[in-house]
């Protein structure tokens, strides 16, 4: 019995230590200082399987001074390494599909470091949908507590046996070895996600029109459909709250706040009046204006008005090769246009690309400059015709009303 | 804390052992079994040491109650009282912890008053605590009790192998152990067979029940938020179920076992293959062995027994198991839950006995009758955990609704994953059909005592049976491994909420 105990012991510690060892090497989160080695871990590919995890673990690492955080559209769109950002370090931990409540967890973490010193909070209207509201059930990427102000030393022991021992952090080190040398999507070491692969996809759906038709049926089918019953306006003050929270945690810490509406395509402003929901929009504007301005630090930019760059034309249907400029599709904007955003925000003035693109809110002018927004955006639909029947057959198609 | 947790297996697990059998060098094991109870304790408040004093003020009373039963020579009336008031305190806890906010719920829908519905947390184990400890009372009251010593007694009820989720021990299999010196002292053996065990029991619930997870959720999800269920879909869910509930249980109890093995200590068996099961009778001679034999001693048997007369023995066996269900849940699903395990058990009797009186010579070849009785009672057990798993009433009709086909059958349904969950589910078969179960690949070693004597089969082949050799090492060193590297996700044991 005792050969066998030592057999089995043998058998299982030389199993974990090769585990252990493949993961360290193949390094698929970009975690570990492993030796880089061309062709097997240069690029740490598991972001594109456990992007949740991959960018707790780089604010761990990195210790931010500056960290944008947001949903897909912030992850491709900021880059932390562009000269406007005051505070470098900084990091894009920007994740696709982030709701409020994720927001808030990743503002825990980034805290938790101790060095942050701007907090750049990318939002949208989704992104307070009572329907994307989600109690975070997995705290097993996180290592900050509630109060964002320490980081739990058991967790992160857990978290770094997940990495290094675990069989899913085994499959990703082999998916990221084997993929390589292969077109897939990929982060860069900032976290800005390289949007060129995403843009290859557009082209396969068939070009920018038919991928915007595309994200906006998505939009239109499932988003913003209940926001009147009581469940769905207590869902929308816990985003609300959860936000509050950020704002007011950043302002505990002396970290500057930086709130920014994202320069979202005309079209997809266009939506919110199409299906009905104007009035909640700007509700919602306003809300977030007066909640980030309780903090003295925090600043509000919205970019999300029609400017030359927001109302950019879409290619006609069928133009398969055709690119934008300041869009891959409606719903996501281009890492040009993100730059734009950061040099305004960056005390650079207006620009000249884009007049008209970005206004500083408080609560103060927020009703003056929603109403100039109205109007900029009347002024468009009476300009485009062929975009609003489009729209308009659209949103009747997936029963929505003006 | 979890069995399946790095602080469990690289933590608490050796250092307990070590300790133990350090002490246990010292002669009577008295300080050994003082340890293990500490370290019981610990185990059990490592996530809520809240209820740490409510299970050592119930041991103590039990304890005082139960010496006192087994000290009176008067069986009549004095002894009796102390009984019931053993056993109603026992059962007033039970019934307080996690019958209350049932009650409400039920009293006020009824009568339309507003009583307050309590919001209390459920203390980990305390059915399984309770049950327990209600043998030991009977038991002492029929002076059958035998060991009188605090300290076993604590180590009895709170060994943290069987402490949140079993198996319900019985005194008289566990108590003499623990006064044998052997227990104590360090034996390569038990380590190896008890590693053993345990590799097979977390490989069983971190891969296999964890593993049928994703099967599970989104389609009770569905049927729960009262959307249309799909015939695949619905069958899929509830098969996937039916395999993620026996390997997640029977892996815990394997767990258990193993590391009682480690302690030098023998537990009875929980479960037998019961999807290997050919009648609902043996269903229940297979699964959650221990708590269906105490259901049988303490409930079924004084409720009468199958001695009365065939409605009077079916209204015991619906009453047994109705009870039976209502212990696993305070919610109406688990009550039709166990009425429908009644019911097979109700129709199962009677067809014996139809069969026995007015068909004598009616046989069919054996092997088409096992498979055809097997397959039978499989389906009409994965019927009634869609009650077991389902959020409410509602939602497990739409399951049934889905699994009659009255929604069709499409390749295409939501929650229906195609190739990737058949290829899980034929694994799942396999795996419970296919290959022996642990008391069946280690019974040269005695792995467990065996629930019910005898039925255990031996396995055909004999390479299919454990020795310590370098191919078995290597074989539970790739079970062990595979469950550890996916430990990352720690779930908890389905069962911990009964």
């Amino acid at each position: 019995m005792s050969r066998y105990l030592i057999l089995l012991s043998v058998f299982v510690w030389v199993s974990l230590l090769a585990v252990g060892g493949a993961n360290y090497i193949a390094n698929p989160y970009g975690y570990f200082n492993a030796p880089r080695i061309r062709g097997v871990n240069e690029r740490a590919l598991g972001f594109n399987h456990r992007l949740p995890l991959a960018k707790a673990l780089a604010v761990e690492k990195l210790s931010p001074a500056t960290v944008v955080l947001g949903n897909s559209r912030a992850e491709a769109g900021y880059d932390p390494e562009h000269p406007a950002m005051r505070y470098p370090p900084a990091y894009n931990a920007a994740v696709g599909g982030a709701n409020m409540q994720a927001i808030h967890r990743y503002a825990l973490e980034a805290l938790a470091t101790g060095e942050l010193r701007h907090l750049i909070v990318a939002v949208d209207f989704t992104m307070f949908d009572p329907a994307a509201w989600r109690e975070l059930t997995d705290e097993s990427p996180f290592i900050a507590d509630a109060e964002g102000a320490a980081q739990l030393r058991k967790r992160q022991l857990a978290r770094l046996a997940t990495i290094l021992l675990s069989g899913t952090a085994l499959a990703d080190s082999w998916w990221s070895v084997t993929h390589q040398d292969r077109h897939v999507a990929r982060y860069l070491p900032s976290g800005v996600r390289d949007d060129s692969y995403d843009i290859a996809q557009a082209v396969r759906e068939g070009g920018p029109r038919s991928a915007s038709l595309r994200t906006e049926s998505d939009f239109l089918a499932a988003a913003l459909r209940d926001l009147q019953s009581q469940p769905a306006r207590a869902k929308y003050a816990r985003a609300m709250n959860a936000f509050k929270e950020v704002v007011a945690l950043a302002y505990a810490r002396g970290v500057r706040i930086t709130v920014l509406f994202n320069p979202i395509h005309a079209r997809q402003s266009y939506l919110f009046a199409a299906s009905g929901l104007w009035e909640a929009y700007e509700n919602w504007k306003y809300d977030v204006v007066v909640a980030a301005t309780a903090a003295r630090t925090a600043e509000v930019w919205d970019f999300s008005g029609v400017s030359t760059c927001t109302s950019e034309p879409l290619p006609a249907k069928g133009d398969a090769t055709a690119r934008m400029r300041w869009y891959r599709e409606t719903s996501h904007f281009r890492r040009s246009l993100g730059d734009l955003v950061l040099k305004r925000i960056g005390r650079d003035g207006e620009n000249e690309l884009c007049p008209g693109l970005g206004y500083r809110l408080d609560a103060g002018n927020a009703t003056e400059v929603l109403a100039f927004q109205r109007r900029s955006m009347e002024r468009w639909v009476g300009d485009h015709s062929v975009d609003i029947a489009e729209l308009d057959s659209l949103a009747r198609l997936y029963g929505r009303r003006p | 804390m979890l069995f399946n947790s790095y602080e469990f297996v690289f933590g608490f697990l050796p250092v307990s052992l070590l300790i133990y059998f350090l002490l246990g060098r010292r002669g009577d094991g008295v300080s050994a079994i003082g340890f293990l109870v500490g370290a019981s304790l610990f185990f059990y408040g490592w996530w809520n040491p809240v209820y740490v004093p409510l299970l050592i003020g119930s041991i103590v009373i039990n304890f005082l109650i139960g010496r006192r039963l087994s000290a009176t020579s008067d069986r009549a009336r004095c002894a009796k009282l102390t009984l019931w008031f053993g056993v109603a305190a026992n059962l007033s806890l039970l019934g307080y912890y996690k019958y209350a906010g049932f009650l409400a719920v039920n009293l006020n829908a009824l009568t339309g008053a507003s009583l307050p519905v309590p919001e209390i947390v459920l203390p980990l184990g305390i059915s399984f605590f309770t049950f327990t400890q209600i043998a030991y009372l009977v038991d002492a009251y029929r002076n059958e009790v035998h060991e009188y010593r605090f300290v076993r007694y604590a180590l009895f009820v709170t060994f943290f192998p069987h402490l949140l989720a079993g198996p319900v021990l019985h005194h008289a299999e566990v108590m003499p152990q623990f006064s044998q010196r052997k227990t104590f002292v360090f034996d390569s053996g038990n380590l190896a067979i008890g590693i053993t065990i345990f590799a097979v029991g977390l490989f069983k619930k971190v891969v296999l029940a964890d593993g049928c997870i994703e099967f599970v959720t989104p389609v009770f999800a569905a049927a729960q938020s009262g959307q249309a269920i799909g015939g695949l879909a619905a069958w899929g869910g509830a098969l996937a179920y039916s395999f993620q509930l026996y390997f997640d249980f029977s892996g815990y109890s394997d767990m258990a076992i193993g590391l009682a093995r480690m302690f030098g200590v023998v537990f009875p068996a929980n479960f037998n293959s019961p999807y290997k099961a050919t009648s609902a009778i043996d269903f229940w001679r297979r699964w959650h062995m221990t708590l269906s034999r105490f259901l049988r001693d303490y409930v079924y048997i004084p409720l009468g027994g199958g001695r009365s007369l065939p409605l009077r023995r079916y209204a015991n066996l619906m009453a047994t198991m109705l009870l039976g269900g209502l212990w696993h849940g305070a919610g109406w699903t688990f009550v039709a839950w166990g009425a429908l395990h009644g019911f097979y058990l109700v129709v199962n009797h009677a067809w014996r006995s139809f069969a026995t009186a007015h068909l004598p010579a009616w046989r069919v070849p054996s092997c088409v009758s096992r498979w055809s009785a097997r397959l039978l009672t499989f389906v009409a057990v994965v019927v009634a955990w869609v009650f077991f798993r389902a959020g409410s009433m509602e939602a497990a009709e739409a399951m049934l609704e889905g699994m009659a086909g009255l929604n069709g059958f499409g390749r295409h349904e939501a929650h229906w994953a195609g190739a990737r969950e058949i290829k899980w589910l034929l694994l799942a078969f396999l795996v419970t059909w296919g290959l022996p179960n642990v008391q069946q690949l280690l019974h040269r070693h005695t792995p467990a005592i065996e629930t019910y004597p005898g039925e255990v089969v031996r396995p055909r082949w004999r390479r299919l049976t454990w020795t310590p050799t370098a191919g078995w090492a290597s074989i539970t060193a790739l079970l062990l491994v595979a469950a550890l590297i996916n430990l990352s996700r720690v779930s908890e044991f389905l069962y911990y909420q009964f």
